[in-house]
């Protein structure tokens, strides 16, 4: 059997490879034969049975004091949901990058945010976790900024600051587990805590949760969202949309339902994703670039999957991990899509877009597509994982989840508005200076297309991995 | 007051004085400054957890020390984070210096490309 501990140590050799090989056309290749590799590992743990986790000991020191890896069915699930969008990112990139730059850099940090990103999926143990957090969270630092304009230098000092402050408290929350446990393994800290005295629990999962939630753009301290994602090139902002904030919600949701399952998380953060979604789809109804629209569409989004995973029953919970992979496919088709649109016309805003459905008839009908799809219409996957999500809502009974169904409603009205805005300037007549400086076909290269393409496909037939989807979130 | 009580609370006014200069500074630097002052107070509250009062360096050697030993996780940590700590102050100044080449100043008042 293939050990888990490969999904770490694949990238992250890769990653420094590609530093040393230094070539545009090497590290493309590099790039993508690792992203390969490792989704060809990924099917292979997803297709494997794991109805009991398989857990590597690293270095042969067992736990409490060595560091534990452990592999159950929704770490497959993740990993193979990370290692595909990574690898159809890769595959974009080979096109959407401009060949004169130095890209070997930018394939290593990516492959390294992935390595992080299996990392925290994997750990059983929380200062490894926090170690393999804040390699996630430098390397998005990096990735944000690579661009080199100035609102993209702007964007990832204000990002690096925030998420500073968030590891920071994460550390006292360590530090405060460590004190009353004598453990950094998850299982020993989660006995421990649930002896201890219910404060001192609850500033630990305050803090711990105050401090992860930055990553996972929780309402209060998701400031640095729309800045980041929308400055970040528009490959990235896919990758940081698409799984990073989703990743760390997961692995949040998880800890606090395990580590600090003697604090109730569950009320206070119900009602911070009810505010994310309000505050996200109003802020996103009024703005004028697409990339920043889309950026805040994100944090509404995040706002509903953490509502779906806080509802506390297995239903609630299934459809968010569902609304989780549709998020992925549709938010990465229309960031990938937006960074066409500002190559082909050099503009950021909406309404310099009039027309260029015309022009680019394919990438056009995919951007639709998959804006169809966030909004929750019926045949697209996005309408089944929305309707789990209400339905699962009003089964529940929970505090708060009929103010949430109401919620959710509402977003979704001002969802639709906002991207059918965008979807008529796209068919509408060209005006002003759109008219001469938009001419003949500009379709997406053929890298980009195919990879675009790829997440159609999951933006339409997800609904046929629904029984697939796992959905505890066990230790 | 004890000795781990005195360091506490140290710990707790590092962290404190961190965070407003980080909130109230326009200086790019200073706030960069004063992340690192609340990263200390961190790293002072992570090696007195592990703080035995007499006790010695963890060091195992042929002789064993007859008293007690400190506990050597938290300073493993604490080394981490500092590691951790030295790599972002590095990436946060490189962006400052970017910045100061694009906008002529380190004053965030005057470095507003993006808003609400």
């Amino acid at each position: 059997m293939v050990s888990p501990i490969l999904f770490i140590v694949v990238p992250l050799a890769a990653a420094f490879l590609t530093v040393l090989v230094n070539r545009n056309a090497g590290a493309r290749i590099l790039a993508l034969l690792t992203a390969l590799t490792l989704s060809a590992l990924a099917w292979f743990w997803f297709r494997a049975d794991l109805s009991t986790p398989v857990s590597v000991v690293i270095a042969g020191i067992a736990p409490p004091m060595g560091i534990q890896l452990s592999m159950d069915r929704l770490s497959a699930a993740l990993a193979l949901l990370i290692s595909v969008s990574g690898l159809l990112v890769i595959l974009y990139s080979q096109s959407y990058l401009k060949s004169e730059e130095a890209q070997s850099k930018h394939y290593a940090v990516l492959l390294l945010l992935m390595a992080a990103s299996f990392g925290i999926l994997l750990t059983r143990d929380l200062f490894n976790l926090f170690v393999f957090y804040e390699i996630l969270c430098i390397s998005s630092y990096i990735l944000v900024a690579s661009e080199e304009t100035k609102a993209s230098f702007e964007a990832s000092l204000k990002y690096l600051l925030l998420g500073s402050v968030g590891s920071l408290f994460m550390l006292v929350a360590i530090g405060l587990a460590y004190r009353v446990s004598g453990s950094l393994a998850m299982s020993d800290i989660a006995r421990a805590l649930g002896k201890a005295d219910s404060s001192y629990a609850m500033l630990t999962a305050a803090l711990f949760v105050l401090g992860m939630g930055i990553e996972a753009a929780i309402f209060p301290v998701n400031t640095w969202l729309p800045d980041a994602h929308s400055s970040a090139p528009s490959s990235i902002s896919a990758v940081l949309s698409g799984f990073v904030i989703e990743l760390a919600l997961v692995v949040l949701l998880r800890i606090s339902m395990t580590v600090f399952s003697s604090v109730n998380l569950m009320l206070p953060l119900r009602y911070m994703a009810l505010a994310g979604i309000l505050i996200g789809e109003l802020a996103a109804f009024g703005q004028t670039e697409l990339k920043r629209t889309l950026a805040y569409s994100s944090m509404g989004q995040v706002g509903l999957m953490l509502f779906a995973l806080t509802l506390g029953t297995e239903a609630g919970r299934q459809a968010g991990m569902a609304h989780l992979v549709m998020h992925t496919g549709a938010k990465s088709v229309l960031f990938l899509i937006a960074g066409y649109f500002i190559v082909r016309t050099g503009k950021r805003e909406i309404k310099s877009y009039s027309g260029l459905g015309r022009r680019m008839p394919l990438t056009g009908v995919l951007f639709v597509i998959a804006a169809l799809s966030l909004v929750g219409v019926p045949p697209l996957f996005g309408f089944f994982t929305k309707f789990k999500i209400l339905s699962a809502a009003a089964a529940s009974g929970a505090t708060g989840a009929w103010l949430g169904i109401a919620v959710i409603l509402l977003g979704t009205v001002l969802e639709a508005s906002y991207l059918f805005r965008v979807a008529r300037t796209l068919y509408s007549d060209p005006e002003g200076e759109n008219v001469k400086a938009v001419k003949g076909r500009m379709e997406m290269d053929v890298p980009a297309l195919v990879a675009v393409f790829g997440f159609t496909l999951l933006v339409i037939f997800g609904s046929f991995l629904l029984p697939l989807i796992p959905s505890g979130l066990a230790l | 007051m004890t000795v781990p009580q005195i360091l506490y609370v140290s710990a707790f006014l590092l962290i404190l004085i961190g965070l407003y200069s980080l909130l109230t500074q326009r200086n790019m630097i200073r706030m960069i400054i004063g992340l690192n002052i609340a990263d200390l107070g961190v790293n002072l509250f992570l090696v007195t957890i592990g703080f035995v009062d007499k006790g010695s360096a963890p060091i195992f050697r042929a002789q064993a020390a007859a008293g007690p030993m400190v506990d050597p996780v938290p300073q493993a940590l604490v080394l981490t984070s500092i590691v951790i700590g030295f790599g972002v102050t590095a990436l946060a100044l490189t962006l400052v210096m970017r910045l100061f080449v694009s906008h002529g100043s380190i004053d965030t008042a005057r470095i507003r490309g993006l808003k609400w």
